[in-house]
């Protein structure tokens, strides 16, 4: 059977005739962008060779190899018209206090915590970007491949595939999620990974009653080639988007994700303290 | 499949060749999902700023299958980080590409059609643009973006079932 919406063969739908034609003129006439120049592999390679040598000696000089590679997290506070950067170290907390503070994440895109959030950076490298959210708020876009970008929860471990989140940890330590773009997973403990796609909402609690639904907003779930945020949850529980997270059930460690027990929190960034109390 | 491999390789090693081709094949998926959020020449504009980004990062991305749903994410991100930056007061007026003005009546219709389909939830709004701007296929729109054609199938006939019932009986915007 023809489908004229989906295949554009058969008996023509005079309506999406119309809006095609009303709306085609729209359509995408562009050319490539110009490029900025980048040497192919091969040339890449060759000079790497060839500067080497020079490389070594420089790198000997003044990078001093026995100090640990500068961070790539960059944070940026805000306070009123001021704006200062500061670099975010590997396991460093981060408390924001009652100010904003934007992370440029390596270069895979960018989080902002709220006031009142505490995060820190678990590993940053190549192939993974993890950090952990204690309390608060942050809101992530990442454009990294999926699965680079990984939030742990004191409930749940978060990963993003590819989109736009916002996650919630309260002073119970249980989070919520928000995804507006794209798709996030999901674990929680031993459970099945979970895929949220864009608008549904996840409560991360285990101690949350049995999941309802979660369409979108006055529509029914749009398909997504993953589970839907309304498939049975075992683990993190999807909510509609207007359900109240369910009543905080008590937490026996508020603010330790339970794979990092032994590691103590640590005191604020304190370049970011400095920047703060600078008043500026 | 192998073809885009081959392309995707040949790109993050340097080709500007094979990264054309590249956005030949992807940019009006792109553009769709820019469309579907912001103004028509903003859009435009952020095609190119879209692929420049992919141009420098794609030496991170390991698997070829999810090239489409990658770049989709960058997209995306880019039309939230584009509304971020608007002025709260800011409107945001649908501007017009200079080259392809149809009558004013019809430019103020689609600035209806396309407002109501922004209305829609993400994956409506992003597979009724790429077939009604785009003329996409639903085949095309499964092959560039991951989704199953089946999941298309449902997105474009749920979604044309929600437009229909924000424009009129006789497919013009309710007043």
């Amino acid at each position: 059977m023809s489908d004229y919406l989906f295949d554009k063969a058969g008996e023509a739908d005079p309506e999406v005739e119309r809006l095609e034609a009303l709306l085609s003129p729209l359509a995408y006439r562009g050319a490539a962008p110009a490029l900025p120049r980048r040497s192919s592999r091969r040339t890449w390679i060759a000079g790497a060779a060839a500067t080497a040598a020079a490389a070594a000696l420089v790198a000997l000089v003044i990078a001093r190899p026995w100090r640990p590679r500068p961070p790539a997290w960059m944070a940026t506070v805000r306070d009123g018209a001021t704006t200062r950067t500061t670099r975010l170290a590997v396991g460093e907390w981060l408390d924001t206090g009652a100010t904003r503070v934007r992370l440029v994440v390596a270069d895979i895109g960018t989080v902002e915590l709220a006031a009142g959030t505490r995060a820190r950076i678990v590993a940053t490298g190549a192939a993974r970007h993890e950090m952990e959210l204690a309390r608060g708020t942050l809101a992530a876009a990442i454009d990294a491949p999926p699965r680079r970008f990984v939030v742990d929860t004191p409930e749940a471990v978060v990963t993003d595939l590819g989109c736009a989140f916002e996650l919630t940890v309260d002073e119970a330590g249980h989070g919520r999620l928000v995804v507006t773009a794209g798709k996030v997973a999901v674990r929680h403990g031993d459970a099945p990974e979970i895929v949220v796609p864009a608008g549904g909402r996840v409560a991360l609690s285990q101690h949350a009653p049995p999941p309802p639904s979660a369409p979108p907003p006055s529509a029914p779930p749009p398909h997504h080639h993953h589970a839907p945020a309304h498939a049975p949850k075992p683990a993190a529980h999807a909510h509609a988007p207007k359900t109240p997270t369910p009543p905080a059930a008590p937490h026996p460690q508020p603010h330790a994700a339970p794979a990092k027990k032994d590691e103590p929190p640590r005191i604020q960034h304190d370049a970011l303290k400095a920047l703060q109390q600078s008043g500026e | 499949m192998s073809d885009l491999r081959q392309l995707i390789r040949a790109a993050a090693g340097g080709d500007q060749r094979a990264f054309a081709a590249l956005h030949a094949r992807y940019a009006r998926m792109v553009h769709a999902i820019l469309l579907a959020r912001l103004p028509a020449t903003d859009a435009e504009d952020q095609v190119q700023e879209v692929f420049l980004a992919a141009w420098k990062k794609l030496g991170q991305l390991d698997d070829a299958t999810g090239f489409g749903a990658w770049l989709a994410a960058i997209a995306r991100n880019r039309a939230v980080d584009c509304l971020r930056r608007r002025r709260p007061t800011e409107a945001l007026a649908d501007g017009w590409p200079d080259a392809r003005q149809p009558s004013s009546s019809d430019v103020a219709e689609a600035r209806q059609v396309l407002a109501a389909i922004r209305g829609l939830p993400d994956a409506y709004r992003e597979t009724l643009v790429m077939r009604l701007c785009e003329g996409m296929s639903g085949a095309e729109i499964a092959a560039m973006t991951g989704l199953e054609e089946g999941s298309v199938r449902v997105n474009l006939h749920r979604g044309m079932k929600l437009l229909r019932e924000k424009l009129g009986v006789d497919g013009r915007v309710a007043s």
